[in-house]
């Protein structure tokens, strides 16, 4: 050792120069972390006066307050996340969402406002996982709904809902109650080319594409989808000329004092041609009302999904109405 | 040998380096899976960041100062007795016991009523930290009884500071404050409802600097001279009618309660004295960004 420091001297010294310095360096980077602590082997989270509470006992005091209403969620999460891809399409469109939302509610402080929310609320990252979540969990409900319509459309629904698929054409008033020259000439062009031999019920989506000022539906001949007798988003008029028609009928011409004239065509009445529509999917969720949970189960089920906590596995089968040999 | 010093010191360095950086405190079965979802896992670990996202901060601190009031408020047999009555108060507004401590969340009587003498403890809590905390809350407040005469041009024309002088030389002669007041002032002025006699404490609104100033200095009962804004657009008369903190007292812890951050200053205070320490930088985070004047620790 002697010999060695004597012919390495130098070498020696810069490198107690160099020790000495990394020490201090690493001193002085870390000198302001935050210390932790232990306690019987158990990691503190905090402590005051005598007391600590543990990691453990921190876990155990968030879950009694409210652990099982977001258990529950956590659940929910884990079995769309099997069930629904997260693909670029459905983040775009949660995306979307959260860019409208953000703009809706810009006076109350836009997307930090909604992050927020979505946060302390569902306890998700932001609004766009919040929404991420939301989509998955239509589209899992829609191909359910889709896959088990029958189990849900028997004589009683049909009875009470009359439901159909429903397409139009709009000839559209600015003020229904006092057409312009213009409006009432369009309004006859359409009545006319309707009456002639060019357009029946047959090719009504032409007639639609054709002479249509509804730029929502026009386009797509037209097709307005599923509609029943609990369905509020149209008018009166519109919703009672709809439910009278029999399936391939054409109506008169509707009046509406906020639109103008609608030709109504009842496209179909039966249910391969609406169980996938996600009004159809809204009207099933609504009306039926274990119908999510059920959905829920049955994905998670054929997931294959296993519990390691007896308390965890009861609440959630509990709040999902799940028999507990389930 | 050089090669096996440099490799030691290189490995000394890596060492010192290595294993530092803040605490993050961990479960001792963090790794439990709770559930499994086909290839998804759901671990102890993964629920608790959930949880402590939602709200731990909340739970933290309410945890914190359920030991503060435990150590600085006794029970006393008074208290009991109040606790008691509020707890049937409370019990009253549901169908029976069962009901109530199910809509509340509470697993058995006794925790009810834990948190109910909790409840009551904690508002006693405010008198002790007063009295504890008298001298320096003096001193920070340094509360007196004073009452203010303004002058204006608009009230009182171009020459209000001659009008301010003559109002102050009619008091010396022995015209009282509020007669004086009457005469100069308009009644209907918001400026008028400080010639009443007030308790003006350091932290008070409403006060021109001029006359926070002056009040400052003060150290006995008296009149200032007349007063003028750093602008020259208004004139004051100040009177402090008593400055004696024993004959204050009431008025002044009156004043304490009514001031919306002597709760957060009140917990400030008794957590520093319990020294209330987080050693997780996960928790620490939530602490400060949520509950910043609870963070008392070095």
């Amino acid at each position: 050792m002697k010999k060695f420091l004597k012919e390495n001297w130098f070498v020696a010294v810069i490198a107690v120069f160099f020790v000495a310095i990394s020490l201090y360096f690493a001193y002085d980077q870390h000198k302001d972390d935050l210390p932790g602590k232990s306690v019987g082997g158990k990691d503190v989270a905090f402590g005051i006066g005598d007391q600590y509470t543990t990691m453990d006992d921190l876990y155990d005091g968030l879950y009694k307050n409210y652990g099982k209403s977001m258990i529950v969620q956590q659940f929910s999460d884990a079995v769309l996340d099997n069930a629904v891809a997260t693909t670029d399409e459905l983040l775009a469109e949660a995306q979307n969402y959260t860019d409208y939302y953000a703009e809706m509610y810009s006076s109350y402080g836009g997307l930090s406002y909604l992050n927020q929310i979505a946060k302390s609320y569902y306890g998700y990252d932001d609004f766009k996982t919040y929404m991420l979540y939301s989509l998955k969990s239509r589209e899992m409900s829609t191909k359910y709904v889709s896959d088990h319509a029958e189990d849900y459309v028997n004589d009683e629904f049909i009875k009470k809902y009359n439901p159909r698929v429903i397409s139009y054409c709009l000839i559209k008033f600015e003020k229904p109650d006092t057409p312009t020259a213009d409006e009432l000439e369009r309004l006859k062009k359409a009545q006319d080319a309707w009456t002639s031999e060019k357009y029946s019920a047959e090719n009504f989506a032409d007639f639609a594409k054709d002479f249509s000022e509804d730029a929502s539906t026009a386009s797509s001949g037209g097709k307005l989808g599923y509609v029943d007798s609990a369905t509020t988003s149209l008018v009166e008029e519109f919703t009672k000329a709809a439910l009278q028609l029999e399936a391939g009928q054409v109506s008169d011409w509707v009046f509406s004092k906020d639109y103008g004239y609608f030709l109504l065509k009842c496209d179909s009445t039966s249910l391969a041609d609406y169980r996938s529509e996600t009004d159809f999917v809204s009207r099933i969720l609504s009306d039926f009302e274990n119908a999510a949970n059920e959905i829920m189960w049955s994905a998670a089920k054929e997931a294959g999904v296993s519990f390691n906590d007896a308390d965890i596995e009861a609440y959630i089968k509990s709040e999902l109405g799940v028999e507990s040999e389930d | 040998m050089k090669k096996i010093a440099l490799l030691l010191i290189s490995v000394l360095m890596v060492c010192l380096l290595a294993g530092c950086g803040d605490a993050s405190g961990k479960l001792s079965d963090g790794n439990k899976v709770l559930f499994q979802v086909g290839k998804n896992k759901v671990t102890k670990n993964d629920f608790y960041k959930v949880m402590r996202d939602y709200d731990a901060g909340d739970f933290i601190v309410k945890q914190a100062a359920k030991f503060i009031v435990n150590q600085e408020i006794e029970t006393t047999d008074q208290i009991k007795a109040d606790a008691k009555k509020q707890f049937e108060e409370t019990i009253a507004e549901y169908d029976d016991l069962k009901t109530a401590l199910e809509k509340l969340g509470y697993e058995s009587e006794e925790e009810l009523m834990e948190d109910v003498i909790d409840s009551v403890k904690s508002d006693l809590l405010i008198d002790k930290y007063i009295e504890d905390n008298w001298d320096n809350l003096v001193s920070q407040y340094a509360p007196l009884k004073i009452r203010v005469m303004t002058f204006t041009q608009a009230d009182n024309g171009d020459d209000f500071k001659t009008t301010a002088a003559n109002a102050l030389n009619e008091i010396k002669a022995g015209e009282t404050f509020s007669a004086v007041a009457d005469k100069y002032m308009k009644k209907d002025s918001d400026a008028y409802k400080l010639t009443a006699e007030s308790l003006y404490v350091t932290t008070s609104s409403g006060y021109d600097t001029v006359v926070k100033d002056y009040l400052k200095e003060v150290t006995t009962p008296g009149l200032s001279e007349v007063l003028t804004n750093s602008a020259g657009t208004v004139a004051y008369i100040v009177q402090v009618t008593n400055n004696n903190i024993s004959q204050l007292r009431d008025d002044f812890i009156t004043h304490l309660k009514g001031i919306s951050t002597i709760s957060t200053e009140m917990y400030g205070f008794y957590l520093k004295k319990h020294n209330f320490t987080l050693y997780d930088i996960d928790l620490y985070n939530i602490i400060k960004e949520n509950y910043q004047s609870y963070l008392v620790q070095d």
